[in-house]
């Protein structure tokens, strides 16, 4: 007892000398703990001779597979990471703008990479694979088209992992019958202005609609404008979405979602949400554009129309025209900074332009056109699909693939594209009001004013390569 | 020279933090300082453009449309959340209110989900057709069961309101019932005495006692409403809704740095943002004379 009563004695005195008490001793204490520890246990870091960001599940787990098969044969490994769409993007900025933990190879969607191609050309953070394409041959395996939205300044940053061609995903269950009793078929309407008119009588107003046109934002128009030869931005990196043919495809689209009950023939609950899906299952509108990749969301989200869908080119604005548009897409590039470019190169051959067995599993699963013509034999691409009344999606796909208009990216896409949701709102606001009294005059002055916004803040860009 | 213990411990201790702070919070502050004053784009292009970011700033209709809808969210926050607050915590203070526990905790718990999932189910709930709202004004006052709240640009705004009020309403009611728990209950009895009705006791006792508090929330939702990203980006996308119905500052100053790449313009809308947050709250302490009764 005594002892006792001598230590708990010592024990007092010796805390009472420690500066400030016991609290910040231990805390000093915690911080020593948990410090030793992390040195201890570090973070272990991927030691793959390559790391690939990749945003899509299905993409990440077809490439882990593919990486598997790299190993196998070069002895070399890939570390395939996935992260979220957003997050990919801003990590990539960050790492880019520290030269800190960049990726070897990374997928990045369409309309965010022109973000990744401002400045100047020699310090964009991708190589130009340009020589590697001509090298190997591959350039002349993919629609010419593809490559655009890739292409800065006749630089090639990316290789594009699909096409997307667009077409009509519609309602066969209700639409066949109704057209069959008029001794027609949805391949006989050829243009929109069929497609409406001899789809009239199944319109029923607040009940039922033709199409699914959200005119809240800029996807339909994207489509609309790209199937009549237009677009966002030029093949010279120009801005051209106030000209005659934008105006056009504006003046012709708000009509369909503006007019009054009765005339309108188009309406939406949404492009993303489950109400889109719930709408289209309950008949709310009979057909939607539908992108290749869409093709898969709506069997995964609409299970309930297996059986009860088509696809059919897209009607074309005018006898003649084209009969699809595009829209989405994924680029792989390789960074700059990458420590063995051949070797990501040699990845990245594989898996966008490997085995036509390989690209035939990934489409079973994804419904995604390889832009790879070669990869296009595979019986993948020539089954029959119960849940889209038997159809052959790939060979659907495969004859539009080289009929896909061009899609330019650009830095200030995201301004534009923003800018123009501005832009339909108002006009279908001025419809909606005025009718179509001086509404192609109005959409005009509007697609002006829009364009002109962008077009300053363009205008602040330094010319960067004069610069240099 | 032997150091005196007692009077350097205080600096070792604050070393880690202190530290940390210069490298990870100071240097890229004055960093962003420096990058307003530059425009870039990609990963090393800078070029130096003075004050010219927050000149063009000034002229940049897209920033005076964020302006003017943060201080609408603002507005509709402060005004309608905190009075809301402060009439649920009165209540909910009561001891006659029965499960008024219950109540608190169910007010409160919006706060214990995720900004993300509560996003997620307003997405379902603001749903045109098929979303609980449009069910519930559709069957009680025959309202069309199509309203697209978060696709309509008039209905963006009074949609991200209606959302930020289910979230904060019950978080702002605790600060509002730990300040009326803190009211000296021999004043109400006192003002009875003397004759107080309910509303002047509320005016005159109930008011100045909660005053710190009630500044201090008033100043907190400001500042967090002039902040308003993640609740518009996870409704609304990075498009920021219709016709720019839901862009705020903070999200126009993500749409210029982390859509468009120009990180020196975003540093300028950053720092813009920051001036007007402290003279609003400068401002709002002045008016409410905090400050002056202490000195």
């Amino acid at each position: 007892m005594e002892n006792l009563a001598t230590i708990q004695g010592r024990m007092r005195r010796w805390l009472d000398e420690i500066p400030l008490g016991l609290a910040p001793l231990l805390i000093a204490a915690m911080g020593l703990i948990a410090g030793a520890y992390l040195l201890l246990h570090p973070v272990r870091r991927p030691s793959a001779d390559l790391t690939m960001w990749v945003f899509g599940p299905l993409h990440a787990d077809a490439y882990k597979t593919a990486a598997d098969g790299f190993a196998a044969r070069t002895d070399r490994t890939v570390d395939v990471q996935l992260i979220n769409y957003n997050a990919v993007n801003q990590k990539l900025r960050s790492a880019l703008w520290a030269a800190v933990n960049v990726p070897d190879l990374v997928e990045i969607e369409k309309s965010a990479a022109g973000g990744f191609f401002r400045g100047p050309l020699d310090r964009v953070g991708f190589l130009d694979l340009k020589p590697f394409l001509l090298r190997d041959g591959i350039i002349d395996r993919i629609p010419a088209n593809a490559l655009a939205a890739y292409t800065e300044r006749g630089a090639i940053f990316g290789v594009p992992h699909d096409i997307h061609p667009v077409m009509l995903a519609y309602r066969a269950d209700i639409v066949d019958p109704y057209l069959a009793r008029r001794g027609l078929r949805m391949e006989d309407l050829a243009t929109w202005d069929d497609y409406f008119r001899e789809l009239h009588g199944l319109l029923v107003p607040d009940q039922r609609y033709l199409l699914q046109i959200e005119h809240g934002d800029a996807w339909a128009f994207q489509i609309f404008l790209m199937q009549r030869g237009g677009g966002i931005f030029g093949p010279d990196g120009r801005l051209r979405m106030d000209d005659d043919i934008a105006v056009a495809t504006m003046t012709w689209m708000i009509p369909l979602v503006a007019a009054g009950e009765g005339r309108k023939v188009a309406e939406s609950l949404g492009n993303w949400d489950p109400a889109f899906y719930r709408g289209f299952i309950e008949g709310f509108y009979l057909a939607v554009l539908c992108p290749d990749w869409r093709t898969s969301q709506l069997e995964a989200f609409a299970g309930e129309l297996a059986g009860k869908l088509r696809l059919v080119p897209l009607p074309a604005p005018a006898p003649g025209g084209l009969r699809t548009s595009q829209m989405g897409g994924t680029m792989l590039g390789i960074a700059r900074s990458a420590k063995d470019p051949e070797l990501a190169w040699q990845f990245a051959r594989q898996i966008y332009y490997g085995s036509p067995a390989q690209h035939g599993r990934l489409f079973r699963v994804t419904n995604i056109l390889t832009p790879d013509r070669r990869a296009w034999g595979d019986p993948a691409f020539h089954e029959a699909r119960p849940f889209w009344c038997g159809q052959v999606l790939g060979e659907q796909f495969i004859a539009l693939a080289d009929a896909v208009p061009p899609f330019y990216s650009s830095g200030f896409l995201p301004v534009a594209q923003a800018k123009l949701n501005e832009a339909i709102v108002a006009c279908y606001g001025r419809y909606r009001t005025h009718g179509a009294d001086g509404f192609e005059e109005f959409v005009r002055r509007r697609l002006k004013r829009t364009a002109d916004y962008v077009r300053r803040q363009m205008a602040r860009e330094p010319d960067w390569d004069r610069r240099e | 020279m032997r150091l005196n213990p007692s009077r350097s411990a205080p600096y070792v201790f604050l070393a880690p933090f202190a530290v940390s702070f210069l490298i990870f919070g100071a240097y890229p502050i004055l960093r962003s300082i420096i990058l307003s004053f530059y425009i870039t784009s990609g990963p090393e292009a800078q070029h130096f453009v003075g004050l010219g970011n927050y000149l063009y700033l000034l002229r940049d209709p897209d920033f005076w449309t964020a302006f003017r809808n943060t201080v609408v969210f603002a507005l509709g926050s402060v005004l309608l959340q905190l009075p809301l607050s402060l009439g649920l915590a009165i209540l909910l203070i009561r001891p006659d209110v029965r499960g008024r526990n219950v109540f608190r905790f169910i007010f409160f718990s919006p706060n214990l989900m995720g900004l993300v999932f509560s996003a997620l189910l307003f997405t379902l709930i603001l749903a045109p057709r098929f979303g609980l709202l449009n069910a519930a004004l559709h069957a009680l006052f025959g309202l069309p069961s199509t309203t697209r709240w978060l696709s309509t640009p008039e209905l963006v705004m009074p949609a991200l309101i209606m959302v930020a009020l289910w979230l904060y309403t019950g978080f702002n009611m605790v600060y509002f019932l730990a300040a009326l728990q803190a009211v000296d209950g021999e004043l109400y009895e006192a003002a009875t005495i003397d004759g107080a009705g309910r509303w002047s006791q509320f005016w005159h006792v109930t008011l100045p006692g909660i005053k710190p508090v009630l500044i201090f929330v008033v100043v907190l939702s400001t500042i967090g409403s002039f902040q308003l990203f993640e609740l518009a980006f996870l409704l609304l996308g990075n498009s920021s809704g219709p016709d720019q119905a839901g862009l705020t500052i903070v999200m126009y100053l993500y749409q210029n740095g982390f859509l468009g790449g120009d990180l020196g313009y975003a540093a300028a809308i950053g720092w813009t943002l920051a001036g007007m947050v402290l003279v609003l709250s400068l401002v709002q302490l002045r008016f409410t004379g905090t400050g002056r009764e202490e000195a």
